[in-house]
């Protein structure tokens, strides 16, 4: 570069200031920062307040801890702030709790509230300060109509949106109507905890039901995840599941569903595969097929939901680009375990399949044959659970019926023999993380402490955990870890409750592990 | 090599290659006008910035140079997008380049990245501001930022307030 200015000391201070930013200069400056920071830069002056103030990255909490959801999850607490906090400050994120006034008792007042509510919160409705900044919203417990009406209002911008459906109980049903939000990518909709007790009182399913059928008349054409709970008390689930399938049939946008299926206080399992259940069977298949997902998760953790079950197991059948399939009934046909594998070979990449067994011959586990399997050559994380069932019929899965591609495998409940446990650990060449539990401990099954020395001497696999499936007498001082520049060298020790974790240290040696989650997806992910 | 006259405020100027110089979206946009302005396709363009003076255009073009084998990043991109750039656009060169420099200058730089359409300065000088906010609290910031208060009475107070319904995100 040539230059033929004089050019002045470089170093020479500036008087100038921040002050001489534009304000969309000083809004791209703090983009960069994270949420905390942005309060704290609010405060500083009030030019800033007003550029953090009209920017994305702010979240707020409003309304009470729900009663109607469990207390152990940390998104459902919320301290109780003042409403008209949204419309003083630019929000992007905002949870809203039950609206309950504090210092109150709670759980009654919340349902007569809609009549009270005024006295609680003065006659304005909350309005938010910039709705085009709002790109998520959770209500996790009942809201006034009025105020949900003036929260959601030209919240053009909504990208995403969660309910637990208590949030209905309040709302009229017009007010559900045609919400044309054209940017929403997710919708979540939470029905657990309400098949108990005292809930069912307050938050009745005939002032709840017409209000979620509503919600889901609705179109949005950017949607690409949609979790479904079946909600509370349902005496009409029927008509329920034709919305939801209407709802999907108008969505083919979408890429990620959900359906969870655990509500158990009506049996449906009485006069089973009627004309009419064919019929509802069709219709599933057909909505299915104009889907393209690539994740699909299915759970259906009650026993006499017979006629759910069927249905949603016939909707996953029709897949055909599925990445994830995640299949959690009972009474699942092997043919349907078959068609995952058959129609989605090309794509799968995790599989996940755990299966209630019944008692009675009807509902008895099926044989998990895996020939169709190991046809997945993408598939890398798999996990099949069985519950302890009877161990008379060994040998549901071996090693040479799985795919190589496997990275990251987990049998629960099923009986392996000696020797498939064994070809487990060693036929599968990309295995990284294994966990066998309650796969048998007597006779021919389980895991033989020939296998297990074996395993510490490869020194492969980077987690392994066992779980009351060790076949034999575990040496009472632990199996060494080959570690010889240890002194005294390390040793793999089966813990109490027959649990036996260890992984690979720096070293490449193994070492006992600490209890931690099984499920540390996406670590060998590419 | 073709070469263009860049021409700074207070009249010092810089002869660089014109490759070089369209790696600004200012300048290339004004060297092809230029261009097409001119009957004489081999007449060397002259182009005068009026709003940057020479030290701080000196600056703009040193680091043009460091950077003139980078992909050229767009410029319209989405602003959220904007963190992931920086991250990795940012070298061992550019701190040293930023690490003598006071916030005047800085300020300074940011306008002139800005104004001749320099994504990747803008980036890193917008990023250096940031790293002097992040975790620290207002009354460092203001004395970093040389900035007062201006809030009056109860204000800052009712501010505080309010954001502590704000949690992290």
């Amino acid at each position: 570069m040539d230059m033929d200015g004089t050019i002045e000391s470089l170093d020479s201070a500036s008087s100038l200031t921040i002050d001489i930013l534009p304000n969309e200069l000083l809004h791209k400056t703090f983009l960069f920062l994270d949420g905390r920071s942005k309060n704290t830069a609010a405060s500083v002056s009030k030019r800033w307040h007003t550029v953090v103030d009209s920017m994305i990255g702010r979240k707020v909490y409003l309304g009470n801890q729900c009663q109607s959801v469990p207390q152990d999850q940390e998104r459902f607490f919320h301290p109780l702030s003042d409403f008209s906090t949204i419309s003083k400050l630019g929000v992007s994120e905002c949870v809203v709790g039950e609206i309950v006034a504090p210092n109150r008792t709670r759980t009654f007042l919340t349902y007569l509230f809609s009549e009270l509510k005024k006295a609680f919160y003065g006659d304005e409705t909350p309005e938010f300060k910039y709705p085009y900044l709002v790109q998520s919203l959770h209500f996790d417990g009942p809201i006034p109509c009025d105020y949900f009406n003036s929260m959601v209002k030209s919240v053009i911008n909504l990208q995403h949106i969660e309910f637990h459906m208590t949030a209905f109980c309040c709302l009229q049903t017009s007010s559900l109507e045609a919400l044309g939000w054209k940017r929403l990518k997710s919708l979540r909709m939470w029905g657990h905890r309400l098949t108990e007790g005292i809930f069912t009182t307050f938050y009745p399913a005939d002032r709840i039901l017409p209000n979620v059928l509503m919600f889901l008349s609705n179109y949005f054409p950017a949607l690409s995840e949609y979790y479904m709970e079946y909600p509370f008390d349902i005496r009409d689930e029927k008509t329920f599941t034709q919305q939801v399938l209407s709802f999907l049939k108008r969505h083919q946008t979408l890429l990620k569903f959900r359906i969870c299926v655990n509500i158990s206080l009506a049996d449906d399992s009485s006069e089973f595969e009627t004309a009419t259940d064919r019929e509802w069977i069709k219709e599933a298949k057909i909505t299915s097929k104009r889907l393209k997902l690539k994740t699909l998760e299915i759970l259906v953790s009650s026993m006499r939901k017979v006629r759910l079950a069927r249905l949603w197991l016939a909707f996953v059948e029709q897949q055909q680009t599925l990445e994830t399939a995640y299949i959690l009934s009972f009474r699942i046909p092997l043919a349907m375990i078959s068609a995952v594998c058959e129609n989605n070979w090309q794509t799968l990449k995790k599989f996940f399949i755990s299966r209630i067994i019944m008692n009675n011959n009807s509902g008895r586990a099926v044989q998990l044959d895996c020939n169709e399997l190991s046809r997945c050559d993408k598939l890398k994380y798999f996990t099949c659970e069985g519950m302890l069932s009877n161990f008379l019929e060994p040998g549901l899965i071996n090693a040479c019926s799985l795919p190589k591609s496997i990275v990251h495998l987990e049998i629960g409940g099923l009986p392996l023999l000696h020797a498939d446990a064994h070809d487990l650990f060693f036929e599968l060449p990309e295995l990284k993380q294994i966990c066998l539990t309650d796969v048998g401990n007597l006779g021919r099954f389980g895991i033989t402490i020939d296998t297990i020395k074996q395993v510490i001497v490869a020194r492969r696999i980077m987690v392994v955990t066992i779980y009351r499936s060790v076949c034999g007498e575990f040496p009472t001082g632990g199996i060494p870890n080959g570690d010889h520049s240890v002194e005294p060298q390390p040793c793999i020790i089966l813990k109490a409750y027959e649990i036996l974790e260890f992984k690979l240290n720096e070293d490449g040696f193994y070492e006992n592990m600490r209890r931690q989650s099984l499920y540390e997806d996406d670590e060998f992910d590419e | 090599m073709a070469l263009v006259r860049v021409i700074s405020s207070d009249g010092a100027a810089f002869l660089v290659s014109q490759r070089l110089a369209k790696r600004s979206g200012k300048l290339k946009t004004e060297i092809e006008t230029f261009r097409k302005s001119s009957d004489n396709s081999e007449a060397q363009p002259e182009i005068r910035i009026v709003t940057i003076r020479a030290e701080i255009l000196r600056l703009v073009l040193q680091w043009l140079q460091q950077h003139q084998n980078d992909p050229v990043l767009p410029a319209n991109q989405n602003e959220q997008d904007g963190r992931g750039d920086a991250e990795m656009g940012q070298s061992q060169w550019d701190r040293d380049f930023l690490a003598p420099m006071d916030l005047g200058i800085v300020m300074e730089l940011i306008l002139a990245a800005n104004h001749l359409e320099v994504k990747g300065l803008l980036d890193i000088t917008c990023k250096l501001v940031e790293s002097k906010i992040t975790g620290r609290t207002v009354d460092e910031i203001r004395t970093a930022f040389k900035l007062k208060s201006d809030f009056k009475g109860n204000e800052e107070e009712q501010t505080r307030l309010e954001n502590r319904w704000c949690v992290e995100n």
